[in-house]
C-alpha cells in the first residue's frame, strides 16, 4: 500500500519537464506499485485530479487511493466493480457491480456509500457521468442496452437497447455520447437530452471497439478495440480519419492533452501490452510500444497533472512515468 | 437477380425504340463482388503514411480479391484480371506506359501516368498536377473543396450524391497532395477542383472513347485524386451526420472513390449496332413515325439557298412520318408544349428567337451553334466559349468532318470514333467549349479542344448551373447544310432526333 514517495516525486518532475515533442521516444517505465486488498487485480480505474484521488474496481470492491502518496483511503466492499464514473460537480461517484446488476453511489469526500440502486441487470459494461444532463449511462455488454439513472436521485430513468455488445463510452460537451458496440463494430451515438439514438459510427478498419476518449476540442474520438488497432474518429462526420497499431485483446484507453494540440494516448490491451500513441498537428502515430510490464488488465488512467499512468500490474496498480 | 431484370428492361426498351437506343448499364452497389484486381503500388514517399494496404483491406470488405504488383512486375500479370487499379506510390518513370494498352479497364491516381497512358495531355501544371501541400499551400488547401458537375454523370449517379460542392478530404487531419488531370473531349469530367472543368478530380472514359491524341480508350479508365495516403482523409458521413441529406452529401469522398471503382469494372455502354445506309431511313422512320416535333425557322426568308435546304429538310422529316408544326422563330415558345420534340432551326434570328425554348420541357435540338448561350447549353462568352468556323472573320476554316469522340453513346449511332464524313463539301460549322454537364459526341478535327454536337441528359447541370429540364442536342447544321449531308450525316442527324424525342 505504500507507494515510494521519492520515485514519485522525481518521476513526476521529470514528467513535467520534459518536452512532449522530444525527438526520443519516450520509454514508459514502472516508478512505483501500488499495492491493493485485492489480489484479483484491477478491472478499473479513475484518476480525479480535482480530489487527487485514485480510484480502483476489483472483484472485491472498491478502493480509494490517494494519488500522490499511494495511500488508500478508503474502501467500499461493494461487489466486483467493473467501471467507475466520476461526478465533481455532485461530489458522487458511481460504480458499476457487473455480478449482482447494481450501482454504488458514494461521496467523494468521505468516500462513504451513499446509495445503492439495483435490479440493473447483470452485464454491465461501463458507467459514464454526463454533466449537463446530470445523466448517469451504464452499458451492458449482455443485452445490448443502455440503462439511463439521474445522478441526482439515483432513479433509474429507463434502458434502451441500442445494439448487441456495449462496452466503453465517452462523450461531448454538445449532448452526445458515444457508445461502444464490440460485437457490431460500431460506435452509437446518444442524444443525451432526447435520449435517442442518433445513429452509428463504423469503426473499420478496425473491429471489435472496446473503450473510446474524446478530445473535445479537435472532435476526435480515440477508440481503443481488441482487434488490435486503435482507430481515430471524427464524430461530426462520423468516420475514420487514422488509426495506429496496439496489442491484441480488450484495449482500454486514457489521455493526456497537452499544449499546442498535442494529445498522448494510453492504451493497455489483455496481451500484456501497452501502447503509447502521440497525435502531434493531428497525425496519429506509436510513440512506444511496452510488453514487459505484465499489465493485466484494460484498466488505465491518467493523472493530468504530474502525467503519471495507471494501469494493471500483477502485485497491485502500477504507476508509470517517462 | 435484380440487375439481370434491369438489363432485361433496358434491353426490351431499346428493341422498343427502333434499335437505335441503347440505355447505359447500371452501376451496381455490389459490382467488386467477386472481382480480380491487380493493384500497381510502390513506396510512399519519405515521411508520408502508405495507404495502400488500408486501400486493399477496403477493397476486399466489399468482396474484390485483391493482389499487389510492383512497378517492374510484367504486365502480363493483368491476365485474369477485372481491373488494374495504379497507386501514386508506383514509380511513374518506371512504370511508363506499361498499362496503357491493356483491354481491362484500368484506374489511376498517379497522375503522371495520366500522361502516360493518354488519359491527358503530358505537360505538368497544364495538362495535370500533383497539388504539393509544401508547394502550393493555398491551391493544396482549395482542394478540401471540389465540384460534381452533374447528377447525370454514371459515377456520380452511382455515387448518390448530388451536384454542386462538396468536401472529399477530412480538414485537419494531416497533409495530403491529391492531384487533377485534364481529360479530352471524350472523356467525363464527374468532380473539379476550383470550378475549373480543367482540373478534373475524378474523370473518366468509356472503353472506345478518344482520349489524348485520338488514341482510343482499350477498356474504361479512370482517373482519380488521391496522394500517397489519401484515402484515410476522404470523407464519408455516417452517424448523425448521414442522417442530415446535406452533411451527408457534402462528406462524400470515399463514396465518390467507391462510386469510380464500381463503375470501372460495371459492365460497357455498347456502342450501337451500325446499319446499312439504304435502311437508314427505315430505321429512323421506326422511332420517329407518329412523333409530333416542332420546328422553329425564319418564314419566307429571302434568300433562296436557305429558304430551299429549310424546305428540303422539312420534305425529309415528313417522309420518316413525323407529325411536323412549323412555326417562325417569333412565336411563343409554348408552341412547344404537348410537343414530342422543338427543332430550332439554324435559319432563325438569334436575336428574334431571344431566350425562348432555353426553359422548355420537352427535348431541344438546336442546329444554330451561336444560340448555345441563350439556350444556356454553353457559356455566355462568343469566340472563348463557342463560335463557328468558316464565318466572317473566324480564324477556323469551313470543315465538312467531324471527329467521333464518344462512339459508345447512343447518338454516335454506332459509327466508329475518328474522323466522320458529315458533308460532302466544307462549310460552316459550330465550334463550342461546353461545361462538364455535357457529354460531347463530336469534336472538329485539328480542333480537339472544340465540340460540335454535344448533348444533356435530362437533369444535367447546363451552363451558368442551369438543369436540362428536357434532354438537349446541339447539332451542326448550319442553314445551308441539309442538302449537302452524306448519307451517313443524315443517319447521324436523324438518330439524334430519334434519341431527342425518345425521352422527355
Amino acid at each position: 500500500m505504500k507507494l515510494n514517495k521519492f520515485i514519485l516525486a522525481s518521476s513526476a518532475l521529470l514528467a513535467m519537464s520534459s518536452s512532449i515533442y522530444a525527438s526520443d521516444p519516450p520509454t514508459y517505465k514502472v516508478s512505483s506499485t501500488i499495492s491493493m486488498d485485492s489480489k484479483a487485480g484491477v478491472k478499473s480505474l479513475v484518476a480525479n485530479s480535482a480530489d487527487r484521488k485514485l480510484y480502483a474496481g476489483s472483484v472485491d470492491g472498491l478502493e480509494i487511493i490517494n494519488m500522490d502518496s499511494g495511500d488508500r483511503i478508503a474502501k467500499i466492499s461493494s461487489g466486483s466493480i467493473s467501471s467507475i464514473a466520476i461526478a465533481q460537480d455532485l461530489n458522487k461517484g458511481f460504480a458499476t457491480n457487473s455480478g449482482d446488476g447494481s450501482v454504488t453511489i458514494f461521496d467523494l469526500r468521505s468516500g462513504k456509500e451513499l446509495q445503492k440502486v439495483s435490479g440493473l441487470g447483470t452485464g454491465s459494461s461501463e458507467i459514464y457521468y454526463e454533466p449537463k444532463s446530470k445523466k448517469v449511462f451504464i452499458s451492458n455488454q449482455s443485452n445490448g442496452s443502455l440503462i439511463i439513472l439521474s445522478a441526482s436521485s439515483g432513479e433509474n430513468l429507463g434502458s434502451i437497447k441500442l445494439g448487441s455488445k456495449l462496452r466503453g463510452i465517452s462523450g461531448d460537451t454538445r449532448g452526445s455520447i458515444y457508445i461502444a458496440d464490440e460485437k457490431e463494430n460500431m460506435l452509437h451515438v446518444f442524444d443525451v437530452n432526447s435520449q435517442k439514438h442518433k445513429g452509428s459510427i463504423p469503426t473499420w478498419p478496425a473491429t471489435k471497439p472496446t473503450a473510446s476518449i474524446m478530445d473535445d476540442k479537435e472532435r476526435r474520438i480515440y477508440v481503443a478495440t481488441a482487434s488490435g488497432r486503435m482507430i481515430v474518429l471524427d464524430p461530426d462526420i462520423g468516420q475514420m480519419i487514422g488509426y495506429v497499431p496496439i496489442g491484441i485483446g480488450d484495449g482500454g484507453i486514457a489521455a493526456q492533452f497537452g499544449a499546442n494540440r498535442f494529445v498522448r494516448l494510453f492504451i493497455p490491451t489483455t496481451d500484456g501490452a501497452l501502447t503509447v500513441v502521440q497525435n502531434p498537428k493531428l497525425s496519429v502515430s506509436v510513440e512506444s510500444k511496452n510488453e514487459s510490464l505484465g499489465i493485466q488488465s484494460s484498466a488505465v488512467a491518467v493523472d493530468p497533472k504530474t502525467g503519471k499512468v495507471f494501469v494493471s500490474g500483477k502485485t497491485g496498480i502500477l504507476a508509470l512515468s517517462k | 437477380m435484380n440487375f439481370i431484370k434491369l438489363k432485361i428492361i433496358a434491353l426490351s426498351i431499346s428493341i422498343l425504340a427502333g434499335g437505335v437506343i441503347a440505355a447505359e448499364p447500371p452501376v451496381a452497389k455490389n459490382a467488386l463482388q467477386g472481382k480480380n484486381i491487380l493493384f500497381v503500388v510502390g513506396d510512399s514517399q519519405k515521411g508520408v503514411r502508405n495507404d495502400d494496404p488500408l486501400i486493399k483491406e477496403y477493397l476486399e470488405s466489399k468482396g474484390a480479391n485483391v493482389s499487389f504488383a510492383k512497378v517492374d512486375d510484367s504486365s502480363s500479370g493483368s491476365i485474369g484480371k477485372d481491373l488494374i487499379i495504379i497507386s501514386s506510390t508506383a514509380k511513374a518513370r518506371e512504370l511508363g506506359s506499361k498499362y496503357k494498352n491493356v483491354k481491362i479497364p484500368v484506374v489511376t491516381w498517379n497522375a503522371y501516368t495520366f500522361a502516360d497512358m493518354d488519359m491527358t495531355g503530358n505537360m505538368l501544371h497544364r495538362d495535370f498536377s500533383v497539388v504539393s501541400e509544401k508547394k502550393f499551400h493555398n491551391s493544396n488547401h482549395a482542394l478540401f473543396y471540389a465540384y460534381a458537375t452533374s447528377e447525370t454523370k454514371p459515377i456520380i449517379k452511382a455515387a448518390g450524391i448530388p451536384h454542386g460542392i462538396f468536401a472529399p478530404l477530412t480538414f485537419s487531419a494531416g497533409e495530403t497532395d491529391p492531384s487533377w488531370g485534364k481529360p479530352t473531349l471524350g472523356g467525363d469530367v464527374d468532380v473539379t477542383f476550383e470550378g475549373s472543368d480543367e482540373k478534373a478530380g475524378v474523370f473518366s472514359y468509356e472503353k472506345g472513347s478518344l482520349m489524348n491524341n485520338d488514341f482510343p480508350a482499350p477498356a474504361r479508365r479512370v482517373g482519380l485524386f488521391l496522394g500517397d495516403n489519401t484515402f484515410t482523409v476522404l470523407t464519408d458521413a455516417t452517424g448523425t451526420a448521414a442522417l442530415d441529406p446535406k452533411s451527408n452529401s457534402w462528406f462524400a469522398g470515399r463514396r465518390i472513390f467507391d462510386a469510380a471503382i464500381r463503375w470501372a469494372v460495371s459492365p460497357v455502354q455498347q456502342p450501337a449496332q451500325r446499319i446499312s445506309m439504304s435502311q437508314a431511313n427505315a430505321e429512323l422512320s421506326k422511332s420517329l413515325k407518329g412523333k409530333n416535333i416542332l420546328f422553329v425557322r425564319r418564314m419566307d426568308m429571302p434568300w433562296p439557298e436557305n429558304e430551299s435546304s429549310d424546305q428540303a429538310h422539312m420534305q425529309w422529316l415528313k417522309s420518316l412520318g413525323i407529325n411536323l408544326k412549323v412555326v417562325d422563330h417569333m412565336e411563343p415558345d409554348t408552341q412547344a408544349e404537348g410537343m414530342d420534340l422543338v427543332i430550332v432551326s439554324a435559319a432563325i434570328n438569334k436575336y428574334k428567337l431571344g431566350n425562348k425554348y432555353s426553359d422548355a420541357k420537352v427535348p431541344v435540338v438546336l442546329l444554330e451553334g451561336k444560340a448555345v448561350d441563350s439556350m444556356n447549353m454553353v457559356a455566355r462568352s462568343r469566340n472563348t466559349h463557342y463560335g463557328v468556323n468558316d464565318h466572317k472573320a473566324s480564324i477556323y476554316p469551313a470543315e465538312n468532318y467531324v471527329t467521333l469522340v464518344r462512339p459508345s453513346h447512343e447518338l454516335s449511332a454506332g459509327f466508329p470514333a475518328g474522323q466522320f464524313k458529315m458533308y460532302k463539301n466544307p462549310g460552316v460549322l459550330a465550334w463550342t467549349v461546353p461545361p462538364a454537364g455535357a457529354e460531347v459526341i463530336a469534336s472538329i478535327p485539328n480542333q480537339p479542344q472544340h465540340a460540335t454536337m454535344f448533348s444533356y441528359e435530362k437533369g444535367a447541370v447546363m451552363a451558368n448551373d442551369h438543369i436540362a429540364p428536357a434532354r438537349r442536342v446541339l447539332f451542326p447544321m448550319d442553314t445551308t447544310m441539309f442538302a449537302e449531308f452524306t448519307d451517313e450525316g443524315r443517319y447521324l442527324y436523324g438518330t439524334t432526333l430519334a434519341w431527342a424525342a425518345s425521352k422527355k
